[in-house]
């Protein structure tokens, strides 16, 4: 990719018990075996200016841990990001907190995200000038600005968030990532805690700015459906790791990781009494995820000798489409089991089109 | 288990406020026995209020009116004490969030002896044994030994699976559902509905599921009823509801649905619903709809035939193949008809 | 109106704050704060509310009960006990509220920085909280005033270096919350420096609490003083001091009890009125929290 606006390289981030860790080490063990699967583990990706680039896994993949490293809002264990070319990782604080408006984020409960004691608009003028991004006369036009942005009413300004719903509690807080002028938008689960027909409003929202203002965005989501139809581009998280990349183009019937597959399969189809095929094994899992060899192994059809010792590593199989898994990399097509229709009233094309009618 | 008799709810009104602010308004629907009825709508629209009205559950302050008959049962008459003993053994529910339904000191299978003890004169032993074959039923494999574990030690979907098998310990014939899986990450969704269809098929009962998910409910039910603003707006075979909505928030609904709009671009309901209880004259729809005429404000409308089985409280139901080509979508909430008030 | 908040618009927020909750309806609040405003003004017109000296020595005229001429009584040396409780209600509010007023400010600060930064600085910090909250208050306020010797100044000295720690703890678990919050991540993804996150976005979030517990904190320094008096670790003779009024006339509470029982009353209305006001912001703050 050319010059991507955004790289981060191997982030790993483990939240273990420092004193676990130091008496295991007082007790003269050189090694330290890991007690748990880290958060993240060897993350690496590249987001171009003005790209989407789609994050889909379930609770515990490490997604919202890729959120808090790639922002530097936790720093990770190990690996860098790089932002402009410029290293992040590497900053001192003062240094980084002159970056850090250039990447922003928005997070899944726009109950929490914003501070109940100011107004809207004392919220959004600070970001503006702490970071003297306009002049003083020009403050308040500009946050008309971003509330017109935004889709809020300019009478919104003088209220405080108690007085707002969820929907335009995400959308202040949308405003409020915008002041900073970013170039990255880090969308962190922003419109699951959000009723159906809201968060097609905000979806829709963030498609506009992102093409109005050529914002990169790193969208995140538990959703699959929501994040394809956003991001041509979508990783796959599973216990810590990026699993699968399905680059642009590639229809989600043809992902590659056993994962992946399963979760297109187990996706609630809008089509009536779906739920006649077969019951599989049963994905739960009462304990935590292996620590050594391939995370997914315990539930995938296609285990076999190497998953149990060797994390894969994640490597392309055709072009851009990226897989983590010694069974879809060994060559040839996998006995995959059948992934149905996904969708309504006919499955997606291959290929990605949005917007067309 | 007794056989399932039909659940026939008739003009039901729930309000808080003695009476001021009704928050379910004029629902009417049946499940007939052996079968799932699915209501869907979004977070407000007063579809957990129906549920938990059924079952005499409502919060302090809330009054229901209308009729509610299980079988010969009117529910509505029935005393505290009736009640108990219908819940669980005649009728039961399923919430929400299973971290919060189950005791976290009690061992799993001692949550569900409990609730077998509390229906059935069993000695301990059985009820633990029993407890142990309903984990199976359920789906969770080693029942054995994963039932001495206490519920923190679970995972979302295994004490779903515990919950479900708590509210069939008496053998309910009416089990109700208030979206049972919107906690769950979505494999695990997969699974549980799967569960919930092979007991609803084995034995028989009645399901009543409650979901904002379309997708839950299509799978599931064979019939469905959407919600908005305390009011039922559509009702129908759940196939006919999704492929041929006959009520424009129906159709705004899925037109929402990345699922769908897949191929084309999202088209969101401008503005948001009214909030619970808001006195409404005409058509609770009206501010949002596209279809809106000012004979929709006038009085209340009614919920008329628009196909086999199939009900909308809709006057221009003959207008809807109008929506489906519409124009540039809206992505400001103050944009298109009604304006959100801050 | 500026955009942003600036230095001096900090106490105009606070004093909004304040007005907006005396406002408030709510019978608790309001008996509380007319109470207590009704003991503070006349403390601050004592001089026109009695014409007696409270110092005053009379000889001949000692242990008289109530009567019209002495609303109180006198007291064995002669003074009058209405104009010594008056007076006296200025020693002790100014107790109270500076007692209060210096642990809060520097506990709260403590407990700001302890719990954003956490790691070394939070660790020492809760040792030294932990080791002066095993000790009882009380005793620990006399062992301070009996090494630096009675009066006032010393009195505020150990009060201070016992009290900050309760708000500081206060104050450091509720920002270990708030730090995790979004909106505090937010403004960390914004750029802002520490100290604007801490005092300009968790702060006025984490506070509450701490004023709450300040109002039994007010009663307590009330009661501390007025033990320290009873001790003779006290105000210097002859100021009027409630604590040290009982403690002078104990020999006395058999044969002349209004010497006692009207500062002991002062005591117990005031803190009853302190404690009114700390119930109404509670409730005030569990409901903030609520929503």
């Amino acid at each position: 990719m050319p010059d991507p606006i955004l790289r981060a390289t191997g982030l790993s981030k483990s939240y273990h018990h420092r004193w676990a860790s130091a008496l295991d080490r007082l007790r003269g063990a050189r090694e330290v075996p890991p007690r748990v699967r880290p958060a993240l583990h060897d993350v690496s990706f590249d987001l171009g200016s003005g790209e989407v680039l789609g994050v889909v896994g379930e609770s515990g993949s490490g997604k919202s841990t890729l959120a808090r490293c790639t922002t530097l809002l936790e720093r990770p264990d190990a690996g860098r990001v790089l932002f402009d070319g410029r290293d992040l990782t590497a900053m001192r604080s003062a240094e980084l907190r002159h970056q850090r408006r250039h990447i922003q984020i928005v997070f899944q409960d726009p109950y929490s995200s914003l501070n109940p004691r100011y107004t809207v608009q004392s919220q959004l003028a600070e970001v503006l000038t702490v970071h003297r991004l306009v002049a003083r006369s020009e403050v308040d036009a500009r946050v008309s600005t971003l509330l017109d942005q935004v889709g809020l009413a300019s009478t919104a300004r003088h209220r405080y968030p108690a007085d707002f719903s969820g929907g335009q509690r995400q959308r202040i807080c949308i405003a409020r990532a915008l002041a900073a002028a970013p170039a990255v938008l880090v969308a962190d689960e922003t419109v699951s805690a959000l009723d159906v027909s809201i968060q097609a409003q905000i979806i829709n929202l963030l498609l506009d700015l992102q093409e109005r203002l050529s914002l990169a965005m790193i969208f995140i989501s538990h959703n699959l459906h929501v994040v394809r139809y956003v991001a041509p581009r979508v990783a796959v998280m599973f216990g810590g790791r990026i699993v699968e990349v399905i680059p642009a183009g590639v229809a989600l019937e043809d992902a590659r990781h056993p994962y992946t597959r399963a979760l297109i399969a187990a996706l609630p189809r809008l089509e009536a009494g779906g739920l006649d095929a077969l019951e599989g094994p049963p994905a739960e899992l009462a304990g935590t995820l292996p620590v050594t060899g391939c995370p997914f192994r315990e539930r995938c059809p296609l285990r076999h000798e190497p998953c149990e010792t060797v994390d894969p590593a994640l490597v392309p199989v055709h072009g851009d489409h990226l897989v983590a898994c010694h069974a879809a990399t060994a060559g040839g097509a996998p006995p995959l089991p059948p992934v149905g229709g996904g969708g309504f009233p006919a499955g997606p094309a291959a290929g990605h089109t949005r917007r067309g009618a | 288990m007794r056989a399932s008799e039909p659940l026939l709810v008739e003009h039901l009104d729930v309000a808080f406020a003695h009476g001021t602010r009704r928050v379910v308004r004029d629902v009417t629907f049946e499940v007939p026995p052996g079968e799932a009825f699915g209501l869907v709508g979004e977070s407000g629209s007063g579809k957990s209020l129906t549920l938990r009205a059924i079952l005499g559950l409502l919060p302090q302050g809330a009054r229901a009116s209308g009729s509610i008959r299980y079988g010969d049962r009117s529910l509505l008459d029935l005393s505290g004490a009736e009640f108990q003993r219908l819940r669980g053994s005649t009728i039961a529910m399923v919430f929400q969030d299973p971290m919060t339904a189950l005791n976290p000191v009690l061992r799993v299978r001692d949550s569900i002896a409990q609730v077998i003890q509390a229906h059935d004169r069993v000695d301990r032993g059985s009820a633990r044994t029993r407890a142990v074959e309903l984990m199976e039923r359920v789906g969770i494999s080693d029942a054995a030994r994963r039932s001495l574990a206490y519920p923190h030690q679970f995972s979302g979907g295994m004490r779903q699976r515990v919950v479900i098998a708590m509210a069939l310990a008496a053998h309910p014939s009416l089990l109700l559902a208030d979206e049972p899986t919107t906690a769950l990450d979505v494999v695990v969704q997969g699974e549980i509905l799967r569960v919930l269809h092979r007991l609803r098929r084995e034995d028989g009962m009645s399901l009543l599921l409650v979901s904002h998910d379309f997708g839950v409910v299509a799978g599931l039910c064979r019939r469905a009823g959407v919600m908005y603003a305390g009011e039922l707006v559509e009702l129908g075979p759940t196939s006919e509801v999704l492929f041929r909505p006959r009520h424009p928030y129906t159709v705004g609904l899925i037109d929402s649905l990345p699922e769908t709009g897949q191929r084309r671009r999202l088209r969101p309901i401008p503005g948001s619903q009214p909030e619970a209880g808001q006195p409404i004259v005409g058509c609770s729809f009206a501010p949002r709809c596209p279809l809106a005429t000012g004979a929709c404000r006038v009085g209340p409308i009614p919920l008329e035939t628009a196909g086999a089985g199939h009900l909308s409280r809709c006057i221009h139901v003959d207008r809807i193949p109008e929506l489906r080509g519409r124009g540039s979508p809206p992505t400001g909430e103050h944009e298109g008809a009604g304006v959100v008030h801050a | 109106m500026t955009a942003s908040v600036s230095a001096p618009a900090l106490p105009a927020r606070m004093l909004r704050s304040a007005w907006r909750f005396a406002a408030a309806p709510g019978w608790t609040r309001r008996i509380g704060l007319i109470g207590l405003a009704v003991i503070v003004l006349a403390a601050v017109c004592a001089p026109f509310l009695t014409p007696y000296d409270p110092t005053a020595l009379s000889t001949g005229t000692g242990l008289r009960g109530p009567s019209a001429a002495h609303l109180f009584g006198t007291d064995q040396l002669g003074r009058d006990v209405f104009a010594r409780v008056l007076y006296g209600a200025r020693i002790d509010l100014q107790i109270g509220f500076i007692g209060v007023a210096i642990p809060l400010v520097a506990g709260v600060v403590i407990g700001l920085i302890a719990g954003y930064y956490g790691g070394v600085l939070d660790a020492v910090i809760g040792r030294v909280i932990d080791v002066v909250v095993a000790f009882p208050f009380l005793v620990l306020v006399i062992a301070i005033v009996a090494m630096l010797g009675p009066g006032l100044v010393n009195f505020y000295i150990a009060v201070s270096i016992v009290s900050w720690v309760a708000y500081a703890r206060i104050v450091r678990g509720e920002t270990l919350l708030a730090k995790n919050r979004e909106y505090v991540l937010s403004a960390r993804a914004l750029g802002y420096r520490d100290a604007r996150i801490m005092f300009r976005h968790i702060l006025p979030n984490v506070v509450a609490p701490a004023f709450v517990f300040g109002m039994s904190d007010f009663i307590l320094d009330i009661l501390a003083g007025a033990s320290l008096g009873f001790f003779g670790l006290g105000v210097p003779q002859p100021t009027p001091e409630w604590g040290v009024m009982i403690a002078e006339g104990r020999n006395f509470i058999l044969t002349a009890p209004w010497v006692v029982v009207f500062p002991g009353f002062a005591i117990i209305v005031v803190g009853f009125f302190a404690s009114l006001l700390g119930d109404a912001l509670a409730d005030q703050v569990r409901h903030i929290d609520a929503r």
